[in-house]
């Protein structure tokens, strides 16, 4: 591997104020809640390596600004509303395993004072020194509308040397899947391939000009006759397009077996677009960063294994891939994952998880990894019984829902609690398991356990031994209902216990109140505290 | 590593020294003073290499001030981007700042002085410089040290504290100009002699001035007449003859005139004469001549006239040096009060 993004640490830029993310060397998964700023990040990234200021404009300085940031500013006294208090906006990049050499010297430095000198690129929004005058007047005669216009876009080094499009140290591709931008993000990923095999600016003018002239050729020759008759008798002629949006750039394409991209399907154009990136070829023109975002998009349960497949087998590149899906993030290795939160002040990594519980997660069936690393507060249950009717028990005991209270019931579907305790333990999340007791709540109970516990993580079981199983401690304390229930079966509590999941559904359906057994209360109880 | 300063002579081969040095094996920055130089080496090692290797970085004295050393370690402190060249006149600085004030380093415009970038990097960021060198390089070659002066001869002498191998080669006597000036900082450098001037880079450094003291451009004849006339001792590699001579015939005056092939060199003001010129300092550097004209100023055409040259100023006869030994063939003398007809209105 060549350099690599270690650390980005971003200033007023969209939803944070102030954040760093440090990364893998190979594979980053970027996991978070709606609008936690999983593509704010993978965008940043985008920025800082292009060093294109027009790609900042496209987007516009007044959407990437944090907005808590110019609102203070707007909230200052008129006289504290200066050019010096206005905000800034940072990205800085850092970077490591350069090879040291004289060609990447302007690479190397310290952007603010006291810091260690390190490689990396930094974008920069600021004031416009040159508008300052104007800024100043500004800022006396206006009030309440941010002066966005007068800022200006940079990229430096960390040696403080400008760079831009022409002059890129990090080769990079991006690969959007998001919905809404889709054929705007592969004209964008056909021009920044184009740029990645053609990166000398030189060769770039020369195909450009050549491809110019073979248009005028045409027109003269192809149209002429055409064009001839129609002059004289009407004044007019016709002429080929040409200009920032006629150009080489914007007129290329991809191929696959003579097909052109765009005749793909979504789906497919993911795969080409992460086949071309990933390609493994060791040419000088693979990208030394692939951004992937939210591959999950347009593709089936299959075709998504082969692509995690194929990013797994890429050897090359540093990747970072924002994503919703669980099967992405846990077939990745979870010890891939960044967790970008809202509610969190900083990314939270398992880093630290044990090889062996990710490799459990590689293989294990995708079940709700993700949304239990996205939660706070988790009740965790044996399987889809109790997933369907602790819904209604919750909401029977407190009068609302769990989800109402910030709490998340998840179904670990016959799989080890402890492997959910561990990373519940390493994120912090208050977990409550309940379980059977299986007929001996010491042994499966307690000291299974004891090594997992502690004020965050608590095990709920029923200690009567008699009261072996959920489907048993629900009857016992609900007797009369569920006789009516399931009046058509003989022994009520064998229909139960051989329909699990067909009982649980039934009497969640009813509008009576159930009594939850004690062990589910007391749950109920500590997970909310 | 190995520390040295070798001190040469005119024509001696400074330059071939240096791209000898050069291999695609070891990445070495060279530093170079006169625009001559830096064009002349980057020639040289394209004439060597195809073009300048990645492991090659040739830098101007001033660049690699700022784009190495300033811009990464010591902007942040200070945040200028401009540079005052003219920054040796007092009226630039600001009385009653001190060294540990950032201002100091600048002028009321807050544009960098020129004359304290390097005391501003030797003050700020040397470990910071030193850390960058031996991180990119393997060598630091510096030409044309004999023009360090003041901040900037500091400067280049803390720098031998790197580990990396250290190359700077001079010739003191074409010692004509100053990098710098800055008070009294360092002005015996070159007042006090070549004997002082060895000892002043330091005890770590090996200071060779034997390496380099016979000159491959100038012939015996010319070689002989510098020893003889200018006290500095120089040596040809050959046994080569040329003449030297005074020329008051208005007829030869014409005809060396208006030959383009032999450059007049003038103590100063040479553009106010049409005529292929440059001035005496500026010629420091350049190797192409074959056939040269001094032209002497009223101080030094007597001198020449008598062949005495014991009241002539050091930095005169440095310059005169650097004049002289520019001539790979003939050297002719002529007198400037005798160009009348060539001065432009």
């Amino acid at each position: 591997m060549g350099s690599w993004i270690n650390k980005i640490v971003l200033h007023n830029y969209r939803r944070f104020t102030d954040y760093e993310i440090e990364f893998n060397e190979e594979k980053n998964i970027i996991v978070g809640d709606n609008e936690a700023g999983k593509s704010s990040i993978i965008s940043a990234i985008d920025f800082v390596l292009s060093g294109s200021e027009s790609k900042v404009k496209s987007v516009g300085i007044d959407n990437l600004f944090n907005y808590s940031a110019t609102k203070s500013f707007l909230d200052l006294d008129k006289a504290q509303r200066t050019v010096a208090n206005l905000p800034n906006l940072t990205i800085d990049v850092y970077l490591s395993g350069v090879t040291d050499a004289p060609s990447v010297a302007d690479l190397h430095g310290k952007f603010k004072d006291g810091m260690k000198l390190s490689y990396g690129l930094r974008m920069l929004v600021t004031p416009n020194s040159e508008l300052e005058t104007e800024l100043k007047e500004y800022l006396e005669t206006s009030e309440g509308v941010f002066p966005y216009d007068f800022y200006k876009v940079e990229f430096l080094t960390f040696g403080n040397v400008h760079y831009s499009s022409y002059r890129k140290f990090l080769r990079h591709l991006v690969i959007d899947n998001s919905t809404d931008r889709f054929d705007y993000a592969t004209g964008g990923f056909v021009k920044d391939a184009y740029q990645l095999h053609v990166s000398d600016v030189k060769d770039r003018a020369r195909l450009e000009s050549s491809y110019r002239l073979h248009k005028s050729t045409y027109e003269g020759a192809s149209l002429k006759s055409i064009n001839d008759t129609l002059e004289k008798a009407e004044g007019y002629t016709f002429g080929i397009r040409s200009g920032i949006k006629s150009n080489l750039e914007t007129d290329l394409t991809i191929y696959r077996d003579k097909i052109s991209i765009e005749s793909f399907g979504l789906g497919e154009r993911v795969f080409i677009k992460t086949k071309f990136a990933l390609n493994n070829k060791k040419s000088k023109h693979d990208p030394d960063v692939v951004l992937i975002e939210e591959p999950e998009n347009h593709l089936s349960h299959n075709r998504m294994h082969e692509l995690i497949d194929l990013i797994k087998s890429s050897q090359d590149a540093q990747i970072f891939i924002s994503t919703h899906s669980n099967m992405i993030s846990s077939r990745l290795d979870l010890r891939n994952c960044v967790f970008i939160r809202k509610t969190t002040k900083k990314p939270v990594s398992l880093k630290s998880l044990t090889a062996d519980t990710a490799a459990f997660f590689q293989k294990a069936p995708s079940v709700s990894i993700l949304d239990f690393l996205l939660a706070d507060r988790v009740i965790l249950v044996e399987g889809a019984a109790e997933y369907i009717l602790f819904r209604k028990l919750y909401s029977d005991v407190f009068t609302k829902y769990p989800e109402d209270d910030g709490v998340y019931i998840a179904s670990i579907g016959g799989l080890s609690f402890k492997r959910y305790m561990e990373i519940g333990k390493l994120l912090g999340i208050r977990t409550a398991v309940v379980r059977d007791n299986d007929k001996d709540p010491q042994k499966n109970c307690i000291d299974n356990y004891s090594n997992y516990i502690d004020s965050m993580i608590k095990v709920f079981y029923d200690p009567d031994a008699k009261n072996y199983t959920f489907e048993k401690c629900i009857y016992e304390q609900n007797k009369s209902v569920c006789d009516t229930v399931f009046s058509t079966h003989g022994d009520k509590l064998s229909y139960m216990l051989s329909s699990k999941a067909e009982a649980a559904f039934l009497l969640s359906e009813l509008k009576d109140k159930l009594v939850a057994p004690e062990y589910v209360q007391e749950a109920f109880e500590w997970i909310k505290e | 590593m190995d520390k040295r300063v070798v001190l040469a002579v005119a024509g001696s081969g400074k330059t071939r020294a240096i791209v000898d040095e050069l291999t695609l094996g070891s990445r070495v920055l060279i530093i170079t003073y006169t625009n001559n130089n830096y064009e002349n080496l980057k020639q040289r090692v394209r004439d060597k290499f195809g073009l300048i290797p990645e492991n090659v970085s040739i830098y101007t004295y001033f660049s690699f001030l700022y784009t190495f050393c300033y811009l990464p370690c010591v902007f942040p402190r200070v945040g200028s981007r401009n540079i005052n060249y003219n920054s040796e006149h007092r009226t630039f600085s600001r009385p009653n700042v001190g060294r540990a004030n950032p201002l100091y380093y600048q002028d009321y415009s807050n544009n960098l002085l020129g004359n304290r970038l390097a005391l501003l990097i030797n003050d700020l960021a040397l470990d910071e410089v030193v850390d960058r060198l031996e991180r990119f390089y393997d060598s630091l070659i510096i030409d044309e040290v004999q023009d360090f002066a003041a901040n900037d001869f500091n400067f280049i002498k803390a720098l031998t504290k790197t580990k990396v191998r250290v190359l700077y080669v001079g010739d003191f006597y074409q010692h004509t100009y100053d990098t710098s000036r800055d008070g009294n900082t360092g002005s015996g450098l070159y007042k006090n002699g070549y004997e002082s001037y060895k000892y002043s880079f330091g005890s770590e450094v090996v200071i060779d001035d034997t390496a380099l003291l016979t000159s491959y451009r100038c012939s015996s004849t010319i070689c002989e007449y510098v020893t003889n006339n200018l006290g500095i001792n120089i040596n040809s590699n050959s046994k080569r003859v040329t003449s030297i001579e005074i020329i008051e015939d208005v007829a030869k005056i014409v005809e060396i005139m208006e030959n383009d092939d032999i450059p007049k060199l003038f103590y100063q003001s040479h553009s106010e004469y049409a005529c292929v010129s440059t001035n005496w300092g500026a010629s420091k550097g350049i190797d192409k001549f074959h056939d040269v004209c001094v032209v002497l100023n009223p101080t030094t055409w007597p001198m020449a006239k008598s062949g005495n040259f014991s009241r002539i100023n050091e930095s005169t006869k440095n310059k005169l040096y650097v004049a002289i030994t520019r001539a790979r063939g003939n050297l002719y003398f002529i007198q400037q009060s005798s160009l009348g007809q060539y001065k432009h209105s």
